[in-house]
């Protein structure tokens, strides 16, 4: 079972390689990447704004990841315009 | 870096589905510093000239190929079952299949869906790389893990390029599961010893303009953006940097590598700039040699000369060496005689043709029978359109034929080549013109697909035509219709972007209105052919494709005048038996220049406008060369620069012609010392200077760019020094030269024109009937029949009414009981008639008359409208009252009585008709019924209703204005028949109106300091009365003209008149003195200056800027006056067949019934 979520993450990753990610005061650690992919937003449902500066976009990874003996499948996702990291679905 | 080639890149010229623009694709290649970029658009090459033009200027190497859908059942219904692959041309033999490819999609399976075979790729892979990418059923079968379905798809794709030229394609666009992807497809190439290539599959430029492809594949697949159908949710399919590629592959680097190897084996290069003579004759399969051309050339020429009677002509003998050299030098034969016997196929076809522009001005052309207009005769120069130093186009020839036969003569231009070789690949084709998209269309499809509510995106879509996305909020404060919008501005601030981005992408191909392509026997390797809707091949190029690849086009436009023309001289000949030949009439016959000198030219070619009529009294022509003048005058420059007033001051003797050198004299005496033509110009230049008359066009031509001026004076001066002229010689033939330059015309141009403006002048003089038979038949001119109607009846051609029995599809001659030819009214223009209709009522009447109305519906089966529209207009008169025949249609139709075609029948009606004793249709509803179903006043003219009321005002009849004095106050009423709005001089606005009054036509000049009291009326109203001050121009029976100071509706002054509430005092007093006030200063400034107008009226000769030729017909639908609040313009149509009251026009125009233009011609 996959739950949603959309809380902010932290992610080490010292030269682009992602290594670990911190999540309610926890740190995973990354084991496998398994696969990147990227979202665009529904730029045409923007409130206000111009899709001509560009649409928002996110890039998405799954990878293997574990804390202490908790460990799963995760999403974790980043906007690529402010860089910030969420995490985005737990696989169990 | 490592180098890397984009060889999957999809232009605009994907229609709906590719962003990037060519221009943009050449210099972004470059500043990624690329060094060769693929053009691989979706099943066509029409951007192939373009994108090499683009690449040539920015250093970059193209690539020509195409994304290409094959399939074998070319069944819309069976497109999930097609393929899509990239191929691309390696070499020149590789192009050309490229080419035959797109053509065989294009003619498999419906119009607008290509769709190419297997077997076609099959036999045309020769130098192609074929690449299969994710969209390939090779990459869709591994996509879903059916690798043995992709082995066996390879293995056919193979079998057509072999390993050296088939490649795996691997591209990311970012999206789940592509690495997996990737691995599998690039294990499979391994296995299969296949090479595998990245690209990128890009359709635009950045991601900034990646949102573009989703609007765009909105638009294609006509559905509201969503995200659950996005086809492209990554916006990653951009023209990415060799760096940005190399992040995505850089760990299979042979990947990039092999798109630089691809590129590199790539060597197709379109060959632009230079001339691409047709060989002759076409089909052989060598060129006879340059020499035998000649000679076939010069022998057909010399036949001409004896032909022409010119054989002992020394001019002609010389004028043919010198040009038949010229040809020779520039490799032109094949180009004459093809178009030669082309004309010559046409003219056998019985339809009348004629050469226009600059190539009249060249003997061959008239040798050979292409033009019929002398050069030597007119004095023309053959290097205006033939120039030795411009070696890079082929002169243009444009060809008028009868509009009415157009396609015929398509049809037989096509066939002509075919012939040949009947199964072989056509050499001549139509050609393309992209349609863009425009602002308004725009808005429109963006509004859709961003699933705003169409009605309001319409409503702004009409409002803003030109608005921009950065001008929305002020336009929201400016403007009331925005706010009242229900779109918020965030909605709009997005619909205004998206267009205004999407502004000028091309949306399809379409069918160029006239040009013909005319190849060699290889065209069908120079270009792909498509299929247009009549079924022509058409090439995907277009015009500027077409020149810049020195193709030879030609323009054949449909001329509706020719058709007149043509139904005159066979109207003549059926109803008189007289047989007439308008090439061999006399073209100095008096009686035929007295019309024109009377401006009784409504409906003839070229200078039957009010401007023109005006012209005409004016200049009054009284030899053809004097006609040659006038059309060239005509124009905005000449207006503007004051050139007709010096000419027709020293024409009339006013003023005394001055030559600055005697040389001179010898080419300005025919214009009276004033420049009027480029020929004059080019021999101006050609005297001073002592340069060849081409070089003297290549100066011309850029006498009107203001950079190279001065450059050209000096040389101007330095070489007419050098030649012995003096300084004050020199000075005023530059400034003459120098500012009527680019105002002058091409003498050439207007001497071919003259022709059909002669021939409809010397039809309306001597064949009237037939003339107004003609041009009721085909409308060529810019007023609307009832217009026509009215000035047959001014002319003594009496209009026969719409009769069932005498009626024919088209306007006949017809001679009336006492012996003079009228005209019948046709059946085409009944209201809502079909062709099919039409057609069944003369094949039955063929066999005997109709007998009544049961016997039309029995044998003609036409419809009830249709019906009921020729009872209401009189076509049945001679079998009873309109009303009783009217209740007895809606009887049958009710099913009270037997429906038509029953047995019975006709006994019932025979009864039925005398029984109901309805009242009869008074004069002024058979008008009123004339104008809903035919849109003419047959029997009565309008005005004729509104005597009492004119006579109350005292309203001068147009017959009466002439014997007014000069500034006399009058009031002139009518119908309106034409209003033009065009740019003036001054920049001030001017209306001109044209009031009918059925004794003739009133012209009325509304300037900008009445328009607050009369603009709307004119624009509005369809009777009008006008007062104003009367002006004559010209000298005995020149133009009268009234300059307006007030107007109103004339049906609202009659039922005020009725109502005796009219005071007819204050019409004639209302604002009079003020407008005296205004006059004497106006007069008292220009004392004061000293200045002499030109024109005697003071308002200057007021030409409609663009008004060349009448492409114009009486809008229907939406109006559009210049001036005229949009929201208001249309008119409200009254409702048919409502109650009338002694009036026939009491609710407005009962159609669009007068011509309206603004600025542009073809309003």
């Amino acid at each position: 079972m996959a739950k949603r979520y959309h809380e902010k993450i932290e992610v080490e990753a010292p030269d682009g390689q992602i290594e670990a990610f911190w999540w309610r005061g926890n740190r995973y650690g990354v084991k496998q990447v398994l696969g990147r992919w990227r979202e665009t937003g529904e730029w045409w449902a923007a409130e206000q704004g111009s899709p001509w500066a560009g649409a928002q976009q996110a890039e998405f990874l799954r990878i293997e990841a574990a804390s202490g003996r908790h460990g799963g499948t995760f999403e974790i996702v980043r906007d690529l315009r402010s860089g910030a990291w969420a995490l985005h679905r737990v696989y169990d | 870096m490592r180098p890397f080639v984009h060889l999957n890149v999809r232009s605009v010229y994907s229609f709906r589905e590719g962003a990037i623009r060519l221009d943009e694709l050449a210099t972004a290649t470059r500043a990624h510093g690329m060094p060769a970029v693929a053009l691989t658009d979706r099943d066509t090459l029409a951007g192939a000239v373009r994108f090499t033009q683009a690449c040539d200027a920015n250093g970059i190497t193209p690539i020509y190929g195409a994304r290409l859908t094959v399939g074998d059942d070319p069944d819309p219904a069976k497109a999930d079952e097609r393929t899509m692959i990239t191929v691309l041309a390696r070499d020149d033999a590789g192009y050309a299949n490229l080419c035959k490819l797109i053509t065989a999609a294009h003619h498999n399976g419906e119009r607008g869906d290509p769709c190419a075979s297997r077997a076609d790729v099959a036999r045309y892979s020769r130098g192609l790389f074929g690449l299969l990418g994710p969209g390939s059923d090779v990459g869709r079968a591994l996509e879903a893990r059916r690798d043995d379905d992709a082995r066996t798809y390879l293995r056919g794709w193979l079998e057509a390029f072999g390993f050296h030229r088939t490649r795996i394609e691997v591209a990311t666009h970012l999206r789940p599961g592509d690495r997996g992807r990737i691995m599998r497809t690039l294990a499979f190439a391994d296995e299969n010893r296949v090479t595998a290539v990245a690209t990128n599959a890009a359709r635009s430029l950045s991601k900034a303009d990646a949102f573009l492809g989703d609007v765009l594949d909105a638009m294609r697949n006509l559905v509201p953006i969503a995200d659950h159908h996005r086809i492209d949710p990554t916006h990653e399919a951009t023209l990415k940097t060799p760096d940005e590629m190399d992040a995505l592959f850089g760990w299979r680097p042979d990947l990039l590598d092999e798109s630089y190897a691809i590129a590199d084996a790539c060597s197709a290069h379109l060959r632009l700039g230079k001339i691409q003579v047709p060989n002759y004759p076409p089909g052989t399969a060598r060129d006879p040699d340059a020499r035998s051309l000649n000679e076939m050339l010069a022998r057909r020429c010399i036949a001409g000369l004896a032909r022409r009677g010119l054989a002992n002509d020394p001019r002609a003998r010389d004028l043919l060496e010198a040009e038949l050299a010229m040809c020779a030098r520039l490799g032109f034969a094949g180009y004459f005689l093809t178009i030669s016997d082309l004309v010559a196929r046409v003219k056998r076809m019985g339809v009348r043709c004629a050469c226009r522009g600059s190539a009249a001005g060249s003997l061959i052309v008239y040798l050979t029978g292409i033009s019929e207009v002398n050069p030597v005769e007119h004095d023309l120069v053959f290097e205006r359109f033939m120039n030795p130093h411009r070696t890079t186009e082929l002169p243009d020839i444009d060809l008028d034929v009868e509009s009415a036969r157009r396609e015929d003569v398509y049809r037989e231009i096509l066939g002509a080549f075919r012939a040949v070789d009947p199964d072989g690949p056509p050499r001549v084709a139509c050609v393309a013109m992209v349609d863009t998209y425009r602002a308004r269309g725009a808005i429109r499809e963006v509004g859709k697909a961003l699933g705003l509510p169409q009605g309001e995106v319409d409503v702004v879509a009409k409002s803003f035509p030109h608005i921009s996305a950065s001008g929305i909020r002020a336009a929201l404060e400016r403007l009331p219709e925005l706010q009242r919008s229900s779109l918020n501005l965030g909605q709009l601030e997005m619909l205004f972007g998206v267009a205004e981005r999407l502004d000028g992408f091309p949306r399809h191909l379409a069918l160029h209105p006239s040009g013909i392509l005319i190849g060699r026997d290889d065209l069908f390797r120079v270009t792909p052919l498509e299929r247009s809707a009549a079924g022509f091949p058409m090439s995907q190029f277009d015009k500027d494709d077409i020149e810049a690849l020195g193709l030879l086009k030609l323009d054949v436009l449909g001329v509706r005048m020719l058709s007149s023309l043509t139904h005159a001289t066979r109207e003549i000949a059926r109803a008189t038996g007289e047989q007439v030949d308008l090439d061999t009439i006399d073209r100095e016959d008096p009686a035929t220049f007295d019309l024109i000198c009377a401006s009784r030219t409504l409906g003839t070619f070229q200078i039957e406008s009010p401007g023109q009529r005006e012209l005409l009294a004016k200049l009054e022509p009284r030899r053809f060369k004097d006609l040659i003048t006038e059309i060239s005058l005509f124009r905005p420059g000449p207006v503007r620069s004051d050139m007709i007033g010096p000419y027709l001051l020293r024409r009339h003797g006013h003023a005394r012609a001055a030559y600055a050198h005697p040389e001179v004299r010898r080419f300005l005496a025919e214009t009276f010392g004033v420049i009027v033509y480029h020929e004059q110009v080019m021999r101006a230049i050609s005297a001073v200077t002592g340069c060849d008359l081409g070089y003297a066009d290549l100066v011309r031509r850029r006498l009107d760019r203001a950079d190279t001026l001065d450059e050209i004076e000096a040389w101007f001066f330095a070489k007419g020094r050098a030649n012995g002229w003096r300084d004050g010689e020199i000075g005023p033939l530059w400034r003459e030269v120098a500012s009527f330059a680019s105002f002058g015309f091409c003498k050439a141009h207007a001497a071919a024109f003259a022709v059909p403006t002669y021939q409809s002048s010397w039809m309306k003089t001597h064949h009237p009937a037939a003339f107004f038979a003609g041009i009721l038949t085909h409308e060529p001119g810019m007023y609307p029949r009832r217009t026509l109607i009215d000035d047959a009846r001014h002319e003594g051609v009496p209009n026969l009414p719409l009769d069932i029995n005498a009626s024919g599809a088209t306007y006949a001659v017809e001679r009336t009981p006492d012996g003079t030819l009228g005209v019948r009214i046709a059946l085409q223009h009944v209201d809502g008639i079909s062709t099919d209709e039409i057609s069944a009522i003369v094949a039955a009447r063929e066999e005997r008359p109709f007998t009544g109305l049961a016997d039309l519906c029995r044998r003609a089966r036409i419809s009830r409208p249709t019906v009921e529209a020729l009872i209401h207009a009189g076509a049945l008169d001679a079998f009873g009252r309109r009303r009783d025949q009217l209740l007895l249609v809606s009887e049958f139709w009710a099913g009270r009585a037997p429906k038509p075609g029953s047995t019975q029948q006709e006994l019932v009606l025979r009864e039925s008709v005398t029984e109901f004793g309805l009242r009869a249709y008074t004069d002024a509803e058979k008008v009123r019924a004339e104008l809903e179903v035919l849109g003419v006043d047959a029997s009565r003219h309008v005005v004729s209703f509104y005597t009492d009321v004119l006579r109350a005002l005292g309203a001068t009849p147009s017959r009466e204005l002439r014997k007014q004095r000069q500034g006399a106050r009058v009031m002139v009423a009518g119908v309106k028949v034409a209003s033009q709005t065009p740019a003036v001089r001054s920049g001030q606005r001017i209306i001109f109106i044209t009031l009918d009054d059925g004794t003739g036509l009133s012209d009325a000049t509304v300037f900008e300091s009445v328009q607050e009291h009369c603009a709307y009326t004119v624009f509005h109203s369809w009777l009008l009365v006008v007062r104003g001050t009367l002006r004559k121009t010209g000298a005995g029976r020149g133009g009268i003209s009234i300059n307006a100071e007030r107007a109103w509706d004339l049906s609202q002054l009659a039922r005020e008149h009725k109502a005796g509430s009219l005071d007819i005092d204050a019409l004639w007093t209302e604002g009079v003195a003020e407008i005296e006030e205004a006059e004497r200063a106006r007069v008292a400034a220009r004392r004061g200056r000293g200045a002499v107008p030109v024109v005697p009226d003071g308002a200057g000769p007021l030409v409609p800027i663009g008004e060349r030729q009448p492409r114009y017909r009486p809008r229907t639908g939406e109006v559009d006056e210049a001036g005229a609040p949009a929201a208001a313009a249309a008119v409200p149509l009254p409702a048919r067949r409502g109650p009338i009251e002694g009036e026939p026009a009491a609710a407005g125009a009962p159609r669009k019934l007068w011509h309206a233009s603004g600025g542009s011609a073809g309003a």
